[in-house]
């Protein structure tokens, strides 16, 4: 059974809200919204939880800051001691930059690659974008995605119009 | 103009007397103290007296850096704000003590015979800036525009509160930006004065950054404790939302790595230098007993409140947002200890009990005169043009 996309536009963020939560209520799990500016009570509507990024990201960090700080410890102290104006072989204070940008360096990168594996990269668009009334998601519609296998698609489509929406399309997952 | 909803600040009489009792008693000890030891009385005086000026001095240049951003999230903040900073004349007169005693404390006052040829040629030299009368020429100059800056544009902003006049905003924007140079430094000069002088020859450029740092995470500190201490009450913590909160703790993350950042930066810099005029104030500092304090302000001042901080959720809350505040506050003291006391009493540890007298005294006699300026007025500017805008912000 393919995918299948059912889109409803509605004429303002606060019906788009309230359709959001309806639709929650009816047991539809996979929803989106797409809308022309942010709207804040989307994120609560959809019931989206918190992103694990942030964590990846602090353990990406302090990895990079552990594995920076190691290595200079080792190779300063221990593998290479090297005596340079009597100074001790192990310095903390000298070794902290590097510590410092190594993990900030980890954080980021971080950041970029888990992104684009979140964002499935290779792939640069997506079905929706194939319905040109979607367009009006950049100008002034608020549209309602609902993401469900191809027999369900016509209860949604009821749904949706049942909830206001000005008009419902569906895509389907590598139709074109 | 639609009349203001808000009623006018009339409570606090009881927290203003308490405070007021509080001041006298604490300051009534210290002079006992003054009496039995004098230079002790005065290190600690001088330990209290820097503590609050650096509140206030952090809300003046808070509040100047909103007017000077056109800010407008922190409208609903910035009466607090005012009041803590028009309390900066009170401190010309607790600065009479210091200027009476400074002879006890400086060693560039009467530079003894003990410091050694070297620092007494150092000292020499640099009679031209360090002598008593540029001194007290240089601190009537700091009050002048500490004072100055801060009763304005306190004085601006309740007239505006009458009128709803917008003439009174543009004022306040152009004082507030335009005196940003001399506030930053008049503050500096005031720590290498007031301060770093209390070493006889050590110097370092980032000493008043330094001091800067650990003042504006104290006074955001302070601004996030008052918000939360009068949430229940018809002040100005009623109309803060966790939208504000955020944007406070966030500012308190930024100064807190910042403040680490720039004690960090001292200490390498030094360290890779070793130069020996340098490294004597870290010699005294991380080793032997002063070492636990450097210790408890790493740990406490940074790694603790970043770890804390770093979570968003506790950043929207008021109440664990204030007890991090709460403990940002002990931290600034234990900062200011760090910075004052080793310099005066490099051999051992040593905190004169005056230090608490002098702190609960000249902090009974800040606050009474904050809620004193406080009192009568609105607590919130209730005819500043973005009050709307201030009273929507959201968390992010």
């Amino acid at each position: 059974m393919s995918r299948h996309w059912v889109l409803g536009e509605f004429a303002s963020s606060d019906a788009l809200v309230a359709a959001l939560r309806d639709l929650r209520a009816r047991g539809f799990a996979q929803l989106d919204a797409h809308t022309p500016f942010p709207v804040e009570e989307t994120f609560e509507a959809l019931g989206l939880k918190r992103s694990w990024l942030p964590v990846l990201t602090l353990g990406a960090g302090l990895g990079g800051a552990v594995f920076a700080y190691v290595t200079q410890w080792f190779t300063n102290a221990v593998d290479y001691p090297l005596d340079v104006g009597g100074r001790p072989l192990h310095s903390v204070p000298t070794n902290l930059p590097i510590t410092f940008e190594l993990g900030v360096l980890s954080a980021a990168l971080t950041i970029f690659g888990a992104l684009m594996v979140l964002f499935g990269f290779p792939h640069v668009t997506h079905p929706v974008f194939d319905v040109e009334s979607f367009r009006s998601a950049s100008v002034d519609g608020f549209w309602a995605s609902v993401a469900v296998d191809g027999e369900d698609a016509p209860k949604v489509e009821a749904a949706l119009l049942e909830l206001g929406a000005r008009q419902v399309s569906v895509v389907e997952e590598g139709a074109r | 103009m639609t009349p203001p909803v808000l009623p006018r600040f009339e409570g606090g009489r009881r927290a203003l007397l308490i405070s007021a009792a509080l001041g006298v008693v604490g300051l009534a000890a210290t002079a006992v103290g003054a009496v039995l030891d004098l230079r002790q009385a005065l290190a600690g005086y001088l330990f209290g007296f820097t503590y609050w000026l650096g509140l206030c001095l952090g809300a003046l240049l808070l509040l100047a850096s909103f007017h000077a951003s056109k800010a407008r999230w922190p409208v609903v903040l910035r009466r607090a704000l005012e009041v803590c900073s028009a309390t900066a004349p009170l401190f010309l007169v607790l600065f009479v003590p210091l200027a009476l005693g400074m002879r006890h404390l400086y060693p560039w006052v009467a530079p003894s015979a003990d410091l050694g040829e070297h620092t007494l040629h150092v000292l020499e030299h640099r009679r031209l800036y360090n002598n008593v009368p540029f001194f007290l020429v240089r601190a009537a100059l700091y009050f002048l525009v500490w004072g100055g800056v801060g009763l304005l544009l306190h004085r601006w902003s309740v007239s505006q509160d009458a009128t709803g006049d917008l003439r009174w905003t543009v004022w306040q924007r152009r004082l507030g930006g335009g005196s940003l140079p001399a506030l930053g430094l008049t503050f500096s000069f005031m720590t290498l004065d007031w301060m770093m002088s209390l070493e006889a020859t050590w110097q370092s450029t980032v000493y008043a950054v330094h001091v800067f740092s650990g003042a504006f995470v104290g006074a955001l500190a302070l601004m996030i404790i008052a918000g939360a201490a009068t949430r229940d009450t018809q002040h100005f913590g009623s109309l803060l939302s966790p939208g504000h909160y955020h944007r406070l703790g966030t500012l308190l993350f930024a100064f807190v790595c910042f403040w680490a950042y720039i004690a960090y930066s001292q200490l390498m810099l030094m360290w890779i230098a070793g130069l020996p005029e340098e490294v004597s104030w870290y010699r005294v500092r991380l080793e032997g007993g002063w070492g636990v304090l450097s210790l408890v302000l790493l740990l406490g001042h940074f790694v603790l409140p970043f770890a804390l901080l770093l979570s968003r959720e506790l950043k929207a809350r008021p109440r664990l947002l204030g007890a991090v505040s709460l403990w940002m506050l002990a931290m600034h003291a234990v900062d200011v200890a760090w910075l004052l006391f080793p310099s005066l009493y490099p051999e051992a540890v040593v905190i004169p009990w005056t230090a608490l007298t002098a702190w609960v005294g000249v902090g009974g006699m800040s606050v009474a005169a904050a809620l004193w300026l406080a009192r009568g007025t609105y607590p919130v500017p209730v005819s500043d043009p973005y009050l709307v805008h201030s009273l929507q912000v959201r968390p992010p």
